[in-house]
């Protein structure tokens, strides 16, 4: 039977021929693809802790930049309970007289009080309706100042890790892409600012702003400035190592091999190969730049008083009424520690989920 | 004004037309929303423990099988729809025989022997339908596919082993070649000495002829060639002495020399354990020295299946032609090569007609019909394809042609 | 696809026939290859004043006319990459003359080079790591276009598209990523981006080993048409040695850095005189189950190149090896016109 076979096909086929049109579409491309950027957000959305992250943000920054819009108080405006206050200042004046008896010039010191113009001194508050964190010992708002200082946390944030990326990119693929000494030099700077302990620099640094003068309102600038100072290193690394690994890969030849611009590499086949990692990185280092600017407000050199930052009000708990604050009025201080664990831990929800949704290993 | 929303208008057109062979979003969440509803039920049924072994133990079809695949339906849920990987395949492996599994990437070869080991990507690759009948050393026959996980690890390496493609990366790094060896014999083994142990890697590298197998006991996978660690991986197989070995393109990642060294050795040890092999590849060269028997596949189904004689001898299937004249052969003085036209489809939206019609240059009108039925030819040897129905026809008009000189 | 677009290829084709100074001088060779040499240093320590080399191309030497194919066939490790990327100057040249178009590819600028690198391109063995992901294709087959400015920027996109369309690909992929592809649409996107930088040479890194057969064949045919239509020369390597049969004019065999057996396809596959290449032709197997052959199969693995053997590098693998080959390594003579051989199976002097 099956020699027939072999026979028989060679007489069947020449009747098929006319039978040759294409189909419009072949049967490969019958099917729809998931575009590249919806796969990465499918997978970023299945995650549930990075909606967790995304979803908890969100709220942050409506109540950071939003709320003040919507808040009747101020930053630094004394709202809470008041009385007022007189204060008796005591006065002693002396006066050279003759005494009568002697006949002598002696000094005689007269003691008086003298009882001041009647003037407002602010309570805290405890948590009511029309202050529904209370008021710190200035009067002022908790729950307001809690949104200024969201706004400062947050842009201040997102600035700082900006510029942290543009420059630790710049030096990282340089140092990547050309290698040798450049590399090495890049590098070796590197380390140095990786040796540096990093809270005892800002703190020195923040102390020489102190000394500069600089005005309350524009050491947050300086703050920033500082901080990107110190933290580009670590993107650099980053970008680096990524670099290196990209310049191996073959259509990193290629491009050599069409004879593309050195600039052209870098930027149309490095960076954008590298930006997944840039971005997960950025995420997770925001939460430590809050971190960080949490602490410098905290031990009093980051965000001055009286303008709001988290920090700040933590510190509250350290100043001449610290110990009552931190025993007894709750309500001034750890709001704002919960917000700065509630950001950091968002960002880093956030961060954990974009690695993995551009992950290719974790396709699905 | 207006020119800015014009040009607004076209840019968003413009998009439109691009993005027009991506899904949309609302089909995405549509069929992820359903394959999560899938995977939830099967993978409750994978993780059960304890499950009383009734369940899955079965009656071989015939008991010269090691294994027999039935109908084996092997699907991944996928976000842009579900992909039919395997789709409804049936063969045999009989005891001592080596089976050669051939076709392009994506046709579904390798999913078939992942889904016999149950190591398909989890959770979204998940054995839809069928069965896998496994004839195991004790002479109960598995029901692969309604084997819990839990269990599903008694059968691993103890019955069935599986080779890689890349020798690279199928060994641990950090690890010496001895530990890896003696780790497989003390997870089946628990009250083997180390002593034993060592004896027993040492006399399984010295059976995959490697040269000093003390030397090699000792060093880390990077010290050796791609050939050495693929003969190490070879005597890793065999440590539990397997009723079946998988092969998955064991050689592509090879020079031809080591190949040549390699396909000689799986011979060899094939006799030595008295057991069988299935060989996944898409050389039809290693098919053709190494298999007894051959089975074809394209687009997840099976479309001929035979000895290997009659695979080469005699296709039918004008895919298993069209492969066989695409290999350039030596010394042949051909001017042009044999090409088949086109891709395989896509095996998201597979068509209702025959999957290779869109590449034949044989189809003829009966080919617009749903998916040809496979027929036998003889004993061994079926096809899934309309020509044969044709051939038939015209089998039985020359026959009556005959009848009719007959008469005459 | 508007028909003037086909006409305007078909000009360049024409334009680039008349054009080309080699058609005219016709036996001039297109590329001349003496004595290529690529050491890459190992490991120089401090306290080891003599550097080791691993001798990857260790005196290679060839000429290819235009429009020929020279095949280099050889295991994994015997530097017939190398010698492809050193050919391009993609690794500086060690040692050794690379003249293309008589300008000797080792002494001219960087600068110099970048310009002249559209004439000799590359297409790669991986087609999954040989472009980049987040690049579309047209913007692959593009960029280089653009910068070296081969066609004016308003005909840029249509010419990207014919060229999609010689090498098989539909205008509709123009805007679709490479994930979305297969391996062998993908090395038809790479052998696009060659192509439109118009090359007069390109060196074929084993470009179908990663596929499967029947898309193998799709694309050595693919090869084949453009080699005729545009008078492309070609230099592929590759390990398979059917394939390399079928498409080349020429065969160099390597081994271990040195050319061991060089000559015409047909002197290679009819008259094999090095063992190395009679065990590499016997190795291919063949589908067929009654051919049965008798096999040379090479014990061991081939040495690391970094510390080859004395004398003859292929005498630990030999059948054949005598005393002679231990210590003395054998040297290219040529024993039939074109047909050049290293081993002391055949009288040296």
């Amino acid at each position: 039977m099956s020699t027939l076979v072999n026979e028989l096909d060679k007489n069947i086929l020449p009747d098929q021929e006319n039978n040759n049109e294409k189909p419009e579409v072949s049967l490969a491309d019958s099917a729809k693809v998931i575009s590249p950027g919806r796969l990465v957000l499918r997978r970023f959305f299945r995650s549930k802790l990075s909606m967790v992250g995304l979803i908890t943000l969100a709220l942050m920054f409506a109540f950071s930049f939003l709320g003040p819009v919507i808040s009747p108080w101020g930053e630094v405006q004394p709202t809470g309970d008041f009385k007022w206050v007189t204060s008796i200042l005591p006065h002693q004046i002396k006066v050279t007289e003759i005494n009568e008896d002697t006949g002598l010039e002696e000094v005689v010191t007269y003691y008086f009080s003298e009882v001041s113009d009647p003037y407002k001194v602010y309570t805290k508050t405890p948590p009511s309706w029309t202050h529904p964190l209370g008021t710190d010992q200035y009067g002022y708002d908790v729950l307001t100042r809690l949104m200024y200082g969201g706004r400062v946390s947050l842009t201040l944030g997102f600035i700082v890790i900006f510029s942290e990326v543009i420059i630790g990119m710049f030096f990282g693929s340089i140092s990547g892409y050309f290698g040798g000494a450049t590399d090495q030099i890049i590098m070796r700077v590197v380390d140095v600012f990786n040796c540096l302990p990093g809270l005892p620099i800002l703190m020195l640094a923040a102390a020489l702003i102190d000394g500069w003068g600089v005005p309350a309102r524009l050491r947050i600038y300086y703050l920033m400035g500082i901080l990107t100072f110190f933290g580009w290193s670590g993107i650099a690394r980053l970008v680096r190592g990524q670099v290196l690994g990209i310049r191996e890969l073959e259509y990193m030849t290629a491009a050599e091999a069409t004879g593309l611009t050195t600039s052209r590499k870098i930027f149309k086949h490095i960076i954008p190969n590298v930006m997944p990692q840039i971005i997960v990185q950025a995420t997770l280092g925001l939460g430590g730049i809050i971190l960080s600017e949490s602490t410098l407000s905290y031990l009093g050199i980051g965000v001055p008083f009286p303008y709001a930052a988290w920090g700040t009000m933590i510190s509250s708990t350290s100043g001449a009424e610290g110990r009552d604050i931190l025993q007894n009025y709750p309500n001034i201080w750890v709001p704002a520690g919960i917000c700065i664990v509630l950001a950091v831990l968002a960002f880093n929800f956030i961060g954990d989920g974009l690695r993995d949704a551009f992950d290719p290993r974790m396709r699905r | 004004m207006k020119n800015i929303i014009e040009q607004l208008k076209k840019k968003r057109e413009k998009k439109q037309q691009e993005s027009k062979h991506y899904i949309s979003k609302e089909q995405i969440k549509a069929t992820a929303k359903e394959n999560n509803r899938i995977i939830k039920q099967m993978e409750k049924q994978n993780n059960r423990k304890n499950v009383d072994e009734s369940e899955y133990i079965t009656q071989m079809r015939d008991p010269n099988n090691v294994v027999e695949f039935d109908n084996l339906h092997a699907y991944f849920y996928t976000d842009a729809g579900v992909v039919k990987a395997v789709d409804g395949v049936s063969f045999d492996v009989p005891k001592r025989s080596i089976v050669g599994v051939v076709g392009e990437s994506g046709c579904g070869k390798s999913v078939t022997s992942l889904a016999l080991m149950k190591l398909m990507a989890q959770p979204t690759g998940q054995i839809a339908k069928g069965e896998i009948r496994y004839n195991a050393k004790d002479g109960k026959a598995y029901n692969i596919a309604k084997v819990p996980r839990e269990d599903m690890n008694k059968i691993r390496g103890k019955e069935m082993a599986m080779i890689f493609q890349e020798p690279m990366t199928s060994l641990n790094p950090v690890f010496r070649i001895g530990d890896q060896l003696d780790e497989v014999l003390f997870l089946h083994f628990p009250d083997m000495s180390k002593e034993e142990a060592k004896q027993r890697s040492i006399a399984m590298l010295k059976t995959v002829n490697i040269a000093m197998p003390e030397s090699i006991y000792s060093r880390y996978p990077h010290e050796l060639s791609g050939g050495m660690r693929q003969r190490v991986m070879i005597a890793m197989a065999l440590l539990c002495d397997p009723n079946l070995i998988i092969a998955d393109e064991p050689t592509t990642a090879l020079d031809v020399t080591i190949q040549a060294q390699i396909l000689d050795l799986l011979r060899n040890i094939k006799n030595d354990i008295n057991g069988s092999i299935m060989l996944i590849t898409h050389d039809l060269g290693v098919i053709a020295e190494m298999a007894d028997y051959v089975v074809v596949m394209y687009a997840g189904r099976i479309i001929e299946k035979g000895t290997v004689r009659e695979i080469f001898k005699n296709p039918v299937h004008p895919y298993t032609i069209g492969l066989q004249k695409s290999i350039p052969a030596l010394s042949s003085g051909e001017d042009k090569l044999y090409t088949i036209p086109g891709t395989v489809p896509n095996p998201i939206n597979l068509p209702d007609y025959c999957y290779f019609r869109d590449r034949c240059e044989k189809r003829f009108g009966k080919c617009d019909g749903a998916y040809p039925e496979t027929v036998q030819i003889s004993p061994t040897h079926s096809v899934a394809c309309y020509l044969v129905d044709e051939m038939k026809a015209e089998i039985k008009e020359k026959l009556k042609e005959v009848d009719k000189n007959a008469k005459k | 696809m508007p028909k003037n677009n086909n006409e305007k290829v078909e000009n360049i084709v024409e334009e680039k026939v008349v054009k080309s100074p080699l058609q005219e001088k016709k036996n001039k060779p297109i590329l001349v290859v003496e004595n290529l040499k690529k050491y890459f240093p190992l490991g120089s320590s401090w306290f080891q004043k003599q550097k080791h080399y691993v001798k990857a191309v260790d005196g290679v030497s060839f000429t290819i006319d235009e429009g020929k194919t020279l095949g280099v066939v050889g295991e994994s490790g015997c530097g017939k990459t190398t010698l492809g990327r050193t050919i391009l100057r993609l690794h500086s040249i060690t040692d050794g003359k690379v003249m293309y178009d008589d300008i000797d590819l080792r002494t001219i600028s960087k600068k110099e080079m970048t310009k002249l690198r559209p004439k000799i391109q590359i297409i790669f063995q991986d087609p999954y790591s040989s472009l980049s992901p987040r690049m579309t294709i047209g913007e692959i087959i593009g960029e280089a276009v653009r910068q070296h400015e081969i066609v004016p920027k308003e005909e840029l996109k249509d010419y990207i598209i014919e060229t999609m369309r010689l090498c098989g690909l539909p205008a509709y992929y123009y805007s679709r990523y490479p994930h979305e592809f297969s391996g062998g649409q993908r090395q038809r996107i790479s052998i696009a981006r060659s192509l439109a930088l118009k090359p007069d040479l390109i060196i074929c890194d084993e470009p179908v080993s990663a596929l499967d057969v029947s898309i193998q064949a799709q694309i050595i045919n693919l090869l084949v048409e453009l080699q005729e239509k545009m008078k492309i020369t070609y230099i592929f390597i590759s390990h398979d040695l059917s394939v390399v049969e079928y498409i080349s004019d020429e065969i160099m065999v390597m081994y271990l850095g040195n050319v061991v057996e060089h000559g015409t396809t047909e002197q290679i596959f009819k008259n094999t005189m090095h063992p190395y290449t009679k065990a590499l032709l016997s190795a291919v197997p063949i589908p067929d189950p009654d051919t049965k052959k008798q096999r040379i199969i090479l014990t061991g693995d081939i040495p690391s190149p970094a510390n080859p053997p004395k004398g003859c590098k292929f005498h630990t693998r030999c059948a054949q090896c005598m005393e002679v080959c231990k210590s003395v390594e054998p040297k290219l003579k040529e024993y039939e016109p074109g047909h050049v051989v290293a081993c002391h199976l055949y009288p040296q002097d």
